[in-house]
């Protein structure tokens, strides 16, 4: 008889403290050890997670009015730019602006984890002054407690899946995919594989606006799918996407979070970026989900591109599995290439830990999606010219 | 080693293979015999948790960072 479990089932046995929750590479073990029927009946619920950097982060701000009100129309943090173009002390702070003064060694990203970690950031705003907001300048410093809201707004993160990078130039390339050697001397990828959520649940079954989730140490949410969500991309067998695919914005109280689970990123030459932790729980809800949440890094293939064409659509220079990639080394064209992550596979376990405990023994529900994502996405490109 | 998240960057941007991380913990070691100091491991970290002191003296083979550096 083929099991079949629901959200609520699932739900009620979390909050009796009776789920059997198990990471993704626990599940592995399991599944080798009672096959996937037996497994089925037996695992509730499978966390995953990455903590990998993503440029496409930012927050939102409220400062509070002071007196005499402002209408801030040029916003710097810390001399960071930040988006005025709100209502009159709304600001939106995004992780890869630069500072004026320090560049790169100092961006959104920086300014994000000092109000996380209850710093003072310098707020410096002008204004052209109205009959409401007279103020026209305010120098003076917050920190988290004292504004209203802080709350992360990340557009994109937490791709599917994503292409590797490599270099066949004869120079060395400074990219967001880190530092790549000329002559094919190495290849970057940025994913935590068999742990990462998107790779999990392949068809986004239960995933969608509204799940819960892990960001950055404290409680999220899904807000919408993320931007250059491609749900329509090619998949293999498994239902895994060869590449970049579906994405999520995610939203979570700033004043809550970790720097444990959220830092700043600079890769030279390229910018500011931040790696931002995030955990999804899966439930297993059948054994085809089950069977999804069992595929291991030697199932999951990816595409190596190269990153010396200097074209949005790059070559594909081979294709590999996350079990070659995570070896140290792959082949291409009969070249032996050492490999290199980007997102760091301790803290995405740290992560997926952290996670099971909050469902095992905290109460973590689950929420089911309050809307799906929609199937069949394909992406736009920016055409030049006239409509 | 303070500051360090484990993510793989410095063994990318090393071009000597000095520089190698054990998945399975995070940590990152160094062959003495093969570093050259040429510092492109410090300029690629992404969490700036490596520092030139940290570079520029001889490493003990195979020995972790921050076992070798802590409280220099």
């Amino acid at each position: 008889m083929t099991t079949k479990k629901s959200f609520d089932e699932i739900n009620e046995k979390i909050r009796k403290g009776k789920a059997v929750v198990v990471t993704a590479e626990e599940l592995t073990g399991i599944v080798e050890e009672k096959g996937i029927s037996d497994a089925t009946k037996y695992v509730d619920v499978v966390t995953t997670a990455t903590f990998g950097p993503m440029c496409s982060t930012g927050a939102f701000l409220n400062f509070g009015h002071s007196d005499p009100p402002i209408r801030m129309e040029k916003i710097e943090l810390d001399n960071v730019s930040a988006y005025g173009g709100l209502a009159a002390v709304d600001a939106y702070i995004g992780a890869a602006e630069p500072s004026t003064d320090r560049g790169i060694e100092y961006g959104g990203a920086h300014v994000i984890c000092n109000l996380i970690d209850g710093k003072k950031v310098h707020l410096k705003a002008y204004s052209k002054g109205t009959d409401c907001y007279p103020r026209k300048e305010i120098d003076t410093y917050i920190t988290k407690d004292s504004i209203n809201e802080a709350y992360l707004y990340n557009p994109r993160n937490c791709y599917q899946n994503y292409s590797a990078a490599a270099n066949t130039s004869d120079r060395t390339l400074y990219t967001y995919m880190g530092v790549l050697q000329p002559g094919l001397g190495n290849v970057n990828y940025s994913t935590s594989g068999e742990l990462s959520p998107l790779l999990k649940d392949p068809y986004l079954r239960t995933i969608g606006i509204g799940t819960r989730i892990f960001l950055a140490g404290a409680e999220g949410y899904v807000a919408w799918q993320g931007t250059q969500f491609a749900s329509g991309k090619p998949r293999g067998e498994n239902g895994i996407p060869l590449s970049g695919a579906c994405t999520l914005a995610v939203i979570g109280n700033l004043k809550e979070m970790s720097t444990e689970y959220i830092q700043p990123a600079i890769f030279e030459k390229y910018g500011v970026s931040m790696f931002v932790g995030i955990g999804i729980p899966i439930p297993v809800l059948d054994s085809d989900l089950l069977f999804n949440l069992s595929v291991q890094n030697k199932d999951i293939y990816t595409n190596i591109l190269d990153y010396s064409v200097q074209r949005s659509n790059k070559p594909v220079l081979a294709q590999c599995s996350y079990e070659e990639l995570r070896s140290g080394f792959v082949s291409i064209e009969g070249k032996k290439v050492k490999t290199s992550p980007l997102t760091s596979l301790y803290k995405s376990r740290e992560i997926a830990r952290v996670l099971k405990n909050w469902v095992a023994e905290k109460g973590f529900t689950l929420q089911p999606p309050i809307a799906p994502f929609p199937k069949g996405v394909t992406l736009k490109s920016l055409e030049q010219g006239r409509l | 080693m303070q500051g360090c998240i484990h993510c793989g960057a410095c063994t990318a941007a090393c071009t000597k293979g000095a520089l190698k991380m054990e998945p399975e913990s995070g940590t990152v070691s160094c062959d003495e015999s093969l570093c050259t100091h040429c510092n492109a491991c410090i300029r690629a970290c992404p969490a700036r948790a490596l520092t030139y002191n940290q570079i520029r003296r001889p490493y003990v083979s195979e020995k972790r960072l921050s076992e070798a550096y802590e409280g220099r």
